[in-house]
């Protein structure tokens, strides 16, 4: 069974050459000229071809992870384990290949964060060149762009290659760089950040005033619930409210208007009315996400690979 | 009141409404009472959870937040990170959410540390590990549930005495081999990425969440199954954990009087976290909260009574 | 001048900033709010190399050197086939070739799609089965649950163990009417998402109108924990301006 040890291995030595070696920057390099002239090749792919070669690229990604789920899995695996057939080998380089897959979809979509920046600097670099309107705002926001990736990319550089000893944790050896990038992270982007998602709540108060109306029962059973759901929240209500029941009960815990309290009102409502109703919200998307899981797998869905 | 009260009342300038917002919660500010609440379920089954998780285990924190959720967030994290101060319990902390979450993460323990002992105090490479940002959360949740060492393979610390070491060499991991020998994965989360966890780790290790009040309620079907062993959720679970950290759970207090925090699923007493002072993010900034959701209970009453009244009086006339 | 100081100061300066939208959108709102884009971007960059592509790519392509007592890794050269396969991602701008962008695009989607169905049972399996709740009482021996605590001296303590344990075996009438509630809310809720067949019938109808109130229960709760998040992100800006910055009350 010699030909399967490769197989129990998701990275074999085949593909790897020692760090900093000759051979392995010339693997690199026509690597990355066979990946890249494929692309070229793409380009010149006729019409008919683009929608197999999508639908190959989706199904295979997938199929790795169904296979996942149905190939029989080995149990009580030990490190130095070899696999005794074509099953078990399959299994294991499943399994071991596994955490390389996902490491090469997060580095592709590493790559694909790039076009929301590409886009951004494309409108703002648009505007300036052509002083189209409020041009001045986008010189701000390169500046800014480009401030924090100097200081950014300098502080890695210090902390990740420079500070074997870990020195830069503590704030008496920091250097400008070090303190212009948290300048500008903690004291000014985390701040912006913190500052935008809180004015949604202004607009809720002004929502709740002018648009919050019990008009349909719909509404007055969603108003209903969520006044439960705040008064719960709020312990200067919640607790007077409970002692005032155990004055009447006389902290008899067996009473029946203990049922009464906030918090027991608001605990079976949420066991007896929410959660079911959140599950069932639930299921409806996790069928729909399979039933769509299914048709992109299979390339079903024609809006995505043709 | 005449009709023209009311109209006029309904379409007051919304910048009022802004102004009173404000002077609400800046008054709730300065209220340094402690407010009594009583904890949620399932913020007292994480806060028990967490302290029966056996010290030598260590814990998976999954810090998916950045500051846009720093009002309830920060106070989770916080929280935590003290708790594992205290029982001297080993953690990795790590994101898959947001690649500014590390940076935010380590800003806290920072922040943290300030206010620990000198002998309590957190050390990269000793007590816990930073392993950073991950993109693709599916994928790594996988991986890690499939092989944990493999997922991680390759990640190095720096040391307290300097230099960098594989994790798996450290204090941290040495004992670990997979999912199921770490002690629990806790979620510091505003987003989905617990329900990533819940599929791909499930029934593999325990599973805590401390979420924002956004996501909370979706994750309490999960809660309610024992998918998840504890959730808590916005600022209310920051300030019950709060509570539970400084009174126990079922402790009776020093006069003898029944204890806070008292809650019949929880089976004995569970000790308050010794040293801990009940200053945190949560007891500051709840008796604010207190404040605004009564403002907004008001607003939504007096909304509706205008509308009610203003249609009234068109009826009369 | 105190380094913190400084940070504070721009912090609270860029919070009022922004906050001045809620007064009118003036330059100085909209001169934060491009300073807050560019720095966004800015981290993104920094960001995409120092937290994944340096330790997921970089370093396995090429190895690392040996360091202390940790031997050399070697570099593995097949990860050189995955920065063309995203830089196909960036024919989206492309008129003519925007396809190819497909294809890394369906690679994520296609795992993505397959772990669903990997993990389809993980999420709702446990869910099915604790829905299964039951409808019909075991005890009539009290028509609601007894409770789990006592009054001693005035204070309230637990019941035995033994006693506890025998009253959560027990399905008490209250008990099962609850969860005979929690059943027909599922079921009727469930029933809302049912768009294969046309709802005809009185009991089809009403069933999915009562769903749809059921519905309305679980988004007023939703809206409730909303709306406490909102208010703790208003709550810890003014306590970041108030009491951090101007250090008032502290």
């Amino acid at each position: 069974m010699n030909f399967l040890l490769p197989l129990a291995q998701a990275e074999p030595p085949a593909f790897s050459q020692p760090h900093n070696s000759p051979q392995l920057w010339t693997a690199i390099i026509i690597t990355f000229l066979v990946s890249f002239a494929v692309l070229i090749a793409l380009l010149f792919a006729p019409t008919k071809a683009r929608r197999p070669v999508i639908w190959t690229g989706t199904f295979l990604s997938g199929a790795f992870y169904v296979l996942l789920f149905l190939w029989p899995k080995p149990i009580n695996r030990a490190d130095d384990d070899l696999p005794r057939n074509a099953v078990e080998g399959v299994s294991f380089w499943i399994s071991d290949f596994q955490p390389t897959f996902a490491a090469s979809t997060n580095v592709i979509a590493a790559f694909l964060l790039g076009l929301g920046i590409y886009s951004v600097l494309r409108v703002h670099i648009t505007r300036l060149l052509k002083r189209q309107k409020d041009w001045v705002f986008s010189v701000v926001l390169l500046t800014a762009m480009v401030t924090m990736v100097v200081f950014g990319y300098i502080d890695y550089v210090q902390r990740e290659f420079h500070d074997k000893e870990g020195k830069l944790v503590e704030m008496v050896n920091w250097g400008p760089a070090n303190y212009g990038f948290d300048l500008l992270f903690d004291g000014l982007l985390q701040q912006m950040d913190a500052a935008m998602f809180s004015m949604i709540a202004f607009f809720i108060l002004s929502a709740a005033f002018r648009a919050f109306r019990v008009r349909s029962v719909e509404a007055t059973v969603l108003m209903g619930s969520a006044l439960i759901m705040i008064l719960s929240l709020m312990g200067a209500i919640d607790v007077p409210w409970s002692n005032m029941v155990d004055g009447i009960t006389g902290k008899d815990p067996s009473h029946f208007l203990n049922n009464m309290k906030i918090s027991e009102v608001k605990g079976w409502f949420q066991s007896t009315l929410q959660v079911p109703s959140l599950r069932a919200l639930e299921f409806g998307v996790g069928l729909g996400a399979l039933a769509m899981g299914l048709r992109i797998w299979l390339g079903l869905e024609k809006g995505g690979v043709s | 009141m005449n009709e023209n009260f009311w109209s006029k009342l309904q379409a007051i300038d919304r910048r009022y409404l802004y102004a009173i917002l404000i002077l609400a919660v800046v008054s709730g500010l300065y209220i340094k009472v402690e407010i009594p609440a009583k904890a949620d379920d399932s913020s007292v089954m994480f806060f028990k959870t967490v302290a029966e998780i056996p010290p030598e285990k260590p814990i998976l924190l999954q810090s998916d937040w950045t500051n846009s959720t720093r009002g309830e967030n920060q106070g989770h994290l916080e929280a935590i990170l003290k708790i594992l101060a205290f029982r001297k319990q080993k953690f990795a902390v790590f994101s898959l959410a947001d690649p500014q979450a590390p940076q935010v993460a380590r800003n806290v323990i920072r922040l943290v540390n300030d206010s620990l002992p000198e002998e309590g105090k957190l050390v990269l490479g000793r007590d816990y590990v930073d392993l950073g940002y991950f993109p693709n959360a599916e994928a790594t949740t996988l991986a890690m549930g499939i092989n944990l060492r493999s997922a991680w393979e390759g990640r190095k610390t720096k040391m307290p005495g300097g230099g960098e070491m594989d994790i798996w060499q450290t204090e941290v991991f040495k004992n670990v081999k997979k999912i199921e020998d770490v002690g629990a994965v806790i979620y510091v989360t505003a987003s989905a990425t617990v329900d990533v966890g819940i599929q791909r780790l499930g029934g593999k290790t325990t599973l805590l969440c401390m979420c924002t009040g956004v996501v909370g309620p979706t994750l309490l079907p999960y809660y309610s199954s024992g998918q998840l062993s504890g959730v808590a959720i916005g600022l209310k679970g920051v300030y019950d954990i709060e509570m539970m950290m400084a009174y126990g759970i079922n402790k009776k207090q020093a006069d003898g009087k029944e204890g806070k925090v008292m809650n019949t699923k929880v089976p004995g007493t569970i000790e308050p976290i010794e040293g801990y002072k009940h200053n945190g993010r949560g007891m500051t900034y709840y008796a604010a909260l207190n404040v605004v959701l009564g403002l907004l209970i008001f607003a939504i009453v007096i909304g509706n009574v205008a509308m009610f009244a203003s249609g009234q009086n068109r009826r009369k006339r | 001048m105190d380094y913190t100081v400084i940070k504070l100061t721009c912090g609270a300066i860029a919070t009022i900033g922004l906050y001045s939208v809620l007064y009118k959108e003036t330059k100085l709102y909209r001169f934060f709010e491009h300073l807050f884009l560019g720095l966004a971007v800015g981290t993104s960059i920094v960001l995409v190399w120092k937290e994944t592509l340096y330790v997921n790519w970089w370093q396995k392509m090429t190895g690392t050197p040996a360091e202390g007592t940790d031997p050399s890794q070697p570099g593995f050269w097949l990860y050189a086939m995955l920065p063309p396969i995203g830089l196909m991602g960036y024919m989206v701008f492309s008129k003519k070739h925007n396809w190819i962008s497909r294809l890394p695009i369906g690679i994520i989607l296609g795992a993505w799609s397959g772990q669903w169905i990997l993990n389809w049972f993980n999420t709702y399996g446990p869910q099915i089965l604790d829905s299964m709740k039951p409808v019909i009482p075991t005890t009539w021996d009290s028509f609601r649950v007894p409770a789990k605590q006592m009054l001693v001296n005035g204070n309230l303590e637990p019941i035995p163990a033994d006693l506890a344990a025998q009253i959560s075996a027990n399905v008490y009438p209250t008990q099962a009417i609850s969860n005979l509630i929690f059943v027909v809310t599922l079921v009727s809720s469930i029933s809302y998402f049912l768009f294969s067949f046309e709802m005809k019938g009185k009991f089809i109808n009403g069933l999915n109108t009562f769903g749809r109130w059921m519905l309305m229960i679980g988004f007023g709760c939703i809206f409730g924990a909303t709306v406490m998040a909102r208010f703790a992100l208003v709550i810890d800006r003014m306590s970041f301006i108030f009491q951090e910055w101007l250090r008032l009350g502290l």
